[in-house]
């Protein structure tokens, strides 16, 4: 793209990206103060309205996060609304769900949908995106597989056997829950009314899709039952136990958790953990997570709205106490009446002080004083008034669409006009962290845990700096840019350590990191098809007996620095290093009567390594090759 | 190593040569005739081992030097004691590496030999012993520098004298020998024929 082939919008709103960036001061460390910027990048939705919730990705893989925003018709939009996806052009963006394949123009729109690498390669984020029946039949979900350059193909044919039911499904969520290897989706309402008071309360419903390894997807139920109407929905290892856990805000029923057992099987765990479960707020939109006072651990927010003589919103937080939650806070909606206000909070270190504030949708931002207790932060100091503005705030996601380090905000609106709230910390207090390759294989790492330590700390909870764990879509249909954002204060030279967990509990580390930096991690894994050849190499009156050791690279890796070579036999001896480009080796004068075992293993630029591929020989046979070498190789001698 | 050979060879037929002018007639078959023979020969061996032939070729050239004295029993029958020397070396490659590789087989023979001397021509056929003493040396990276090492054998002969004067003769002679060394886990047949000819000068007692 170059400036003459912008038009005049275009020509604006990069003028004054430009220029913002020109005249905007670095703020005082822990100033919170955003400006409101849908207008400037083109991303307020349709005049129509109707949006209800977004997700923060970047679907064509050019580095900048690209806004999907799930939009249902409403009373006062036209039917067959179709779903946006802005691409992020940098200055502005623009709205090609229809050309790249994503619309998803069923005739009553979505609420939810989640991007996650589901089919292939697992580098791109394909899509789930749930329909929201309203007496058109058929009313199913559908999946999407990103092509990988943003394109996109309706995968909905991977559903096996194919969807029959109507849906209403609001939020969904995605993470290995049954630790098989590969992403599952959880999808709520799989009814077509889920406001039918003539239902039953408890139902079984198949609410899960379970993924065969293959790409394709079964619909099952594991535990959760369908009782009331299920608005938002999260994702996260609650427990602290590995697994993926999930929780749900319903209306008219208490919002709960639900514990996996470690194999996808899921129980009701909201009695145990000490939630309410009288009706205090009727209808609860909204449930999100986030670690507000750094200890290790995921705290809860529950977001809804009391329906009575006045219309008030409420944010109740719980701590969470390893096998209960707390009740830490609760803070009431400023709204005037009349104006809904409920659905969605997201975490982020918005002043980048280190610790998690929250953005209360359609409401205003609080600091976090480092307890966990929120303080509000007002309007004329945020620079949110307009957030109030919100005619019928919906879900909201954070992402960093700029990339200056800190988190933006989109909020929706499905009665008035998106909002997009730019940050202006400007400073390098930050460090993100990208998941580009998990234990999976899988960009963003759905259900990675990633800490931050004090450099030379690393593991020490009392210098734990922040815990991040990367979810999908939570609250209210809002999903966050799919990277770990912690507020890391460079003052004074401060580096930072990083370790990050992934699901299968291994870990990676990155040492020594300097704020305002963007880390990319990925998960190593061990060569392929690494194996022995014997061979004799024959002198007249000497015999050496040769390994030839090959193997190949693996595709998961992205970058590997070397492999190293162990005799692991008896104990564990390096034998040697050889260079990430290099495939083959030759063992030198290896006793012929001897069994070996050798592992090998690739570590990456930051020195992790992989579990070891294994090679065995077998004592005493010699596979004898009288070819001659073409060519010469790195020999090593063991002697 | 050419050069101070055919000098050598030189010299012995230049040697015989005179001799023979000054006796004025060869000799053909004098009773109770005994002599003593020096010369030199050259030849070819050829190994029965597949990995020396793989390794250094089928035909190895060798020269080396015999001395014989024979005795006669009941003419032209007689005895023929004979010590010799072999010297051969060959280069070859590794099976798989290729890398180079130096072969040295020093032998020393004696043998008893039956021979028929008819003055014009001989022939001489019987079994002997070898001691060989073998080095094979390597170039890096092979893991081990050389070897060495040495064993004993057997053989069996056959030579074909022409006298060409009185003290002057030239072979040809073919021979058969056995050996081998055992190494762990493998055994090495240095044994295997040989073709060779040469020329030997000879005193008259």
């Amino acid at each position: 793209m170059n400036w003459k082939s912008l038009n005049h919008r275009q020509r604006t709103a990069a003028f004054f990206f430009i220029l913002s960036f020109a005249l905007a001061p670095a703020l005082p460390a822990g100033t919170i103060r955003f400006s409101e910027v849908s207008l400037q990048y083109q991303v307020r939705g349709y005049g129509y309205f109707g949006s209800k919730g977004c997700s923060w990705v970047d679907v064509n893989n050019d580095g900048k996060l690209d806004l999907f925003v799930k939009v249902q018709e409403g009373p006062s939009t036209p039917k067959n609304v179709k779903d946006i996806l802005y691409i992020n052009y940098g200055a502005s963006f623009a709205d090609e769900a229809v050309a790249r394949g994503i619309s998803d123009g069923y005739v009553y729109g979505t609420h939810g949908a989640v991007f996650a690498p589901l089919f292939g390669s697992l580098r791109n984020f394909d899509a789930l995106v749930t329909t929201t029946y309203g007496g058109v039949h058929p009313a199913v979900d559908r999946l999407y597989r990103n092509r990988g350059t943003g394109f996109f193909e309706d995968a909905t044919s991977s559903i096996v056997p194919a969807q029959t039911e109507d849906h209403a499904g609001r939020g969904v969520a995605v993470g290995d829950f049954d630790r098989d290897g590969d992403l599952d989706l959880y999808f709520t309402n799989p009814l077509p009314d889920p406001f039918d008071s003539s239902l039953e309360p408890s139902l079984a419903l198949p609410n899960f899709l379970v993924n065969n390894g293959l790409g394709n997807f079964t619909a099952m139920y594991r535990g959760i039952d369908w009782s009331a109407f299920v608005s938002g929905v999260a994702a996260a290892d609650i427990d602290g136990d590995g697994d993926i856990d999930l929780a749900e805000a319903k209306w008219k029923a208490p919002s709960t958790i639900y514990l996996n057992d470690g194999a996808g099987n899921f129980r009701d765990a909201g009695t145990d953990w000490q939630l309410p479960q009288s009706d205090i707020v009727t209808e609860k939109n909204g449930v999100s997570f986030g670690d507000l006072d750094n200890d290790g651990d995921l705290d809860l927010a529950i977001v809804g709205e009391r329906v009575a003589a006045s219309l008030v919103g409420s944010v109740f937080l719980y701590k969470n106490g390893g096998d209960r939650f707390v009740f830490s806070q609760r803070v009431d909606t400023s709204r005037s009446q009349g104006n809904r206000v409920g659905y969605q909070v997201s975490f982020g270190d918005f002043d980048q002080d280190g610790y998690l504030d929250m953005y209360f949708g359609g409401e205003n931002i609080y600091r976090n004083d480092g307890t966990g207790l929120m303080v509000l932060v007002p309007a004329s100091v945020s620079g949110l008034a307009a957030s109030f503005g919100a005619v019928d705030p919906r879900g909201l996601g954070l992402g960093d669409f700029d990339g200056d380090g800190d988190l933006d905000i989109y909020l929706t609106d499905t009665a008035g006009p998106n909002l997009l709230f730019r940050n202006e910390v400007n400073n390098s207090d930050w460090i993100q962290v990208e998941i580009v390759s998990d234990h999976l294989g899988a960009v963003a790492g759905f259900g990675s845990k990633v800490d931050l330590f004090a450099a030379g700390h690393l593991g020490e909870s009392a210098y734990l700096k922040g815990h991040r764990e990367v979810q999908a879509e939570y609250g209210f249909c809002g999903q966050d840019q799919p990277s770990a954002h912690f507020g890391a204060p460079a003052s004074g030279g401060a580096k930072y350590d990083i370790l990050v967990r992934f699901l299968d509990g291994k870990t990676k580390s990155v040492l020594n990191v300097t704020p305002g930096q963007r880390i990319q991690v990925a998960a190593v894994f061990p060569p392929l098809g690494f194996g022995i050849t014997k061979v004799e190499n024959k002198a007249l009156f000497y015999r050496e007996t040769i390994f030839e050791l090959s193997w190949k690279p693996n595709p998961l890796n992205l970058t590997i620095a070397k492999y190293e070579l162990y005799d692991v036999t008896e104990g564990k001896t390096l034998i040697g290093e050889f260079p990430g480009t290099q495939f083959e080796t030759t063992l030198r004068n290896m006793d012929k009567t001897k069994a070996y075992r050798l592992a090998l293993t690739a570590v990456d630029e930051w020195g992790s390594e992989s579990d070891p591929a294994y090679s065995t020989s077998t004592a005493g046979t010699v596979v004898n090759i009288s070819r001659r070498r073409a060519s010469g190789k790195i020999l090593k001698v063991v002697k | 190593m050419k050069k101070p050979l055919c000098l050598t060879v030189c010299l012995l037929l230049a040697a015989g040569l005179a001799q023979g002018q000054r006796r004025e007639r060869i000799r053909i078959l004098p009773d109770e005739e005994k002599y003593f023979s020096v010369g030199l020969q050259g030849g070819a061996f050829f190994g029965q081992d597949v990995d020396l032939q793989e390794i250094y070729g089928k035909s190895l050239p060798f020269f080396g030097a015999e001395a014989t004295l024979r005795l006669p029993v009941s003419e032209p029958h007689g005895l023929d004691l004979a010590v010799g020397g072999r010297l051969l070396k060959a280069d070859g490659k590794t099976t798989y590496t290729g890398e180079a590789t130096r072969l040295r087989l020093t032998n020393l023979s004696v043998a008893i030999r039956y021979s028929y001397d008819s003055g014009r021509f001989a022939i001489v056929l019987g079994p002997g012993m070898d001691y060989i003493k073998y080095q094979e040396t390597f170039t890096q990276p092979f893991p081990v520098p050389s070897i060495t090492g040495n064993t004993v054998g057997f053989n069996i002969q056959g030579t074909v004298y022409f006298h060409l004067t009185a003290g002057l003769s030239i072979k040809g002679y073919g021979k058969y020998s056995g050996a081998s060394t055992e190494s762990p886990g493998f055994r090495v047949n240095l044994g295997g024929a040989e073709w060779g000819g040469g020329v030997l000068y000879r005193f008259h007692f």
